[in-house]
């Protein structure tokens, strides 16, 4: 089982759901490069200048870790990215898990993605203002947990550590992709984790990546927010199990 | 005596403020969520400063419900999830929008409460106005987004360094150059990513932006400086190198400007090659012009020798036989005249030689006016003899040698008598200032000269008449050669039968 993690963390995010399926699956983690402990200086704007840029890392890292198709676990812009490495390698994917998918951020025509291209903007602008203060050594230190010591001293060495720049580019890449036209060509089983109260993947978005993949199963979750792996790990890990074991 | 205290700060004595109270009235607003965001609790500064009753903001608002869109997607992507994940984030900036739809620029700090058994129960966030702090980090940012843009955008290469010599700044165009792709050279020494060598000799030059930090002086490359890139390309550059000055004035670093000049190295080089080609051939014309008027000169000389000979003996051959001769003398007369008109040529021909041999003499300015006095005179018995009339108007100084400039006027006065016409010769000279020249026209009223001559009349021994004319046909060679001497110009303007204009370009005084 193969975990991507989303725009603006890193593997970190999948601690919740890790010992729930540690002992039934070989769990493969990883930092795209720009996020986490990844080498930076791996990080190329031509070849991330597009989705299709870690489509062809996560191929790269199945082919390495494992021989037989994996379970892809792809949270937010990872399971489009999933996608789009499916359909490039269909015999590499056992099932796509995809969590608060979305194949187009923005508003098009008749389609409601939530956002229009000034709200990215303001993002960006948002990530600008709280990258001031980073210096590339400091990025990992933002966290801190005085409670226990432990954790913090982990965190700071990796959790949510992405380069300034390489966060916005990643942005950019990530909200201005249009990549629709990509899931009517999946030939994968997949099942979606859809949340209510996501802002970043509305229902109606999930509702679309329903219609639109084959083979698809939706679940609508109780889960708020665009993160359920992180804010109802226990629903998520019914959800994945349910699926799995049909 | 007893005074009495002064007491312009009486004692401050702490007001019986509740924790409550404290909470509430705080510089500060406090929020408290459910771990999904929802607002529980708010106290009134924060209320206040947005703008609602407390009640409204607690009925179930989700805390992103009260920020911008740019927010909203920041709290979905990063601040949730590092809550979640790590049970605190501090400084966070966020913009919040007041009930009036007003901006409320803040700082935010967020920590999770976790139960005994260490389960997150609720979020905790306290929310500072930083309405001012962030304006200055907004104008800090645009500086710093407005130099980052400028010296990206820079077309040289620009690299600097700490006062240790390790780079902390390369823009693309100095990643390009060096061969130190996506920034990889910062954090290293200056020396190991240039390698900078000397063109000739291939021996390593010390980067100069050493010295200029040692010495607080702007330094540069020397000359013909190559850069070897990592990729082992070899790229001619120029540089400057600058030391950086913290306010004090002291040397805090170093900032290099390097610029590719290997276009304008190959077009210096195309040019130095061009340059010597043409000093070769200048110097074989020299000196074929050389040879030229020596062998004229020699061969003119080593006809005159037999020529004299001939001419003595057909003199004394006349003056011992001549009586006895008859008819025969006839004959003598023809060999007796060829032989004059050899004498002739061979007198040209070293006056052309000559010409060509000679160097611009130093100029001092000349009046033209005596020279043509002096042509005049030299010219009298041609002049009476024709009949001509010969007038100018005054004519400006100009820088020749005299001599030349009577051959010059001589030459074109003596043409316009020759060919003349039936009528009496008409000659009118004038002269016209040009910028830094003086256009002489020598203007006449004889026979003409015909288009397709008008270009061979300056080429040495062409003559468009038979022997009717006299002359050898190296006057206006000459002419030609003295006003090139001089940067000048010779040409002509002409109708056959309506005069001939000779106009002429000399530099002025």
């Amino acid at each position: 089982m193969l975990l991507a993690h989303g725009y603006g963390c890193d593997q970190a995010m999948w601690r919740f759901l890790v010992p729930a399926f540690q002992d039934d699956y070989r769990l493969v983690l990883f930092d795209y490069v720009g996020a986490g402990k990844s080498d930076l200086s791996q990080y190329n704007r031509e070849k991330y200048g597009t989705l299709d840029g870690y489509a062809r890392d996560l191929l790269d890292i199945i082919d390495a870790v494992s021989g037989a198709p994996v379970i892809f676990v792809g949270h937010s812009v990872s399971a489009m990215i999933g996608v789009l490495a499916a359909n490039e390698r269909p015999d590499a994917f056992e099932r796509l898990l995809l969590l608060g998918p979305s194949p187009c951020y923005i508003n098009r025509d008749q389609y409601h993605g939530g956002f229009t291209k000034e709200d990215i903007d303001a993002l960006l602008r948002t990530l600008d203002e709280n990258h001031l203060g980073w210096s590339r050594a400091m990025a990992p230190v933002i966290m801190r947990n005085e409670d226990r010591p432990e954790l913090a001293l982990e965190l700071a060495e990796s959790f949510c550590r992405t380069d300034p720049e390489i966060a916005k580019h990643f942005a950019r890449v990530t909200f201005l992709s249009d990549n629709r036209a990509d899931l009517p060509l999946v030939t994968v089983p997949s099942l979606i984790l859809q949340c209510a109260e996501d802002v970043i993947a509305p229902p109606f978005v999930g509702e679309f990546v329903h219609q639109h993949l084959r083979d698809s199963t939706l679940v609508n979750m109780r889960a708020t927010g665009h993160c359920p792996h992180l804010s109802s790990p226990a629903e998520t890990v019914e959800a994945i199990k349910n699926y799995l074991n049909q | 005596m007893e005074t009495t205290p002064i007491d312009d700060q009486p004692t401050a004595s702490v007001p019986d403020e509740t924790a409550e109270e404290l909470y509430e009235t705080a510089p500060c607003g406090y929020v408290t969520t459910s771990l999904d965001g929802r607002i529980l609790k708010v106290n009134r500064t924060m209320s206040e400063w947005l703008g609602y009753e407390q009640g409204e903001l607690t009925g179930g608002v989700r805390l992103l419900e009260l920020l911008t869109v740019g927010g909203r997607m920041f709290y979905e992507t990063h601040l949730s999830p590092m809550l979640r994940v790590g049970g605190a984030v501090n400084e966070i900036a966020l913009d919040m929008i007041r009930k009036d739809g007003g901006v409320l620029p803040t700082l935010v700090n967020a920590r999770q409460t976790r139960s005994v058994v260490d389960q997150p129960i609720l979020n905790r966030l306290t929310i500072f106005n930083a309405s001012e702090r962030r304006m200055y980090e907004r104008e800090l940012l645009a500086a710093r987004n407005l130099l980052r843009t400028t010296l990206v955008s820079i077309g040289d290469a620009v690299i600097a360094i700490d006062v240790e010599g390790r780079i902390n700044f390369m823009n693309p165009v100095a990643d390009e150059l060096s061969g130190w792709k996506n920034n990889a050279g910062v954090g290293r020494p200056i020396e190991e990513v240039l390698v900078s060598v000397r063109e000739e000799t291939g021996a390593r030059i010390a980067n100069p932006i050493g010295e200029a930090i040692r010495s607080g002086v702007i330094g540069g490359l020397a000359e013909h400086t190559v850069l070897i890139s990592k990729d082992g390309r070899r790229i001619a550059v120029d540089d400057s190198a600058s030391p950086i000055k913290d306010e004090s004035g002291a040397v805090v670093g170093g900032v290099l400007i390097l610029r590719d000049i290997s276009a304008r190295r190959e077009v210096e080089r195309q040019l130095e090659e061009t340059h010597d080609q043409i000093r070769r051939r200048a110097d074989e014309l020299r000196r074929s012009n050389e040879d030229l008027s020596q062998f004229a000169h020699v061969a003119s000389h080593d006809l005159r020798s037999p020529l004299s000979t001939i001419t003595r003996y057909v003199q004394l051959l006349d003056r011992t036989y001549g009586n006895d001769l008859g008819e025969g003398r006839e004959l003598l007369e023809y060999v007796s005249d060829a032989a004059k008109r050899m004498s002739s040529l061979i007198d040209d021909l070293l006056e052309y030689a000559h010409v060509s041999a000679e160097g611009i003499h130093s100029s001092a300015p000349v009046d033209p006016n005596v020279q043509l006095q002096t042509v005049l005179d030299n010219l009298q018995d041609a002049i009476s003899a024709s009949g001509a009339i010969v007038t100018h108007d005054v004519l400006p100084e100009v820088l020749i040698d005299p001599t030349s400039l009577v051959q010059l006027l001589q030459n074109l006065i003596g043409n316009a008598i020759h060919y003349r016409s039936a009528d009496p010769p008409r000659i009118h000279i004038t002269a016209t200032d040009q910028n830094r020249r003086v256009l002489f026209c020598c203007r006449d009223n004889g026979i003409g000269i015909a288009p397709e001559y008008q270009a061979q009349i300056f080429e040495p021994f062409k003559r468009l008449h038979g022997s009717d004319r006299p002359g050898s046909g190296i006057g206006l060679a000459v002419c030609k050669k003295i006003a090139e001497r001089y940067n000048g110009r010779i040409w002509v303007e002409s109708e056959v039968n309506h005069g001939s204009a000779f106009f002429l370009t000399l530099p002025k005084a």
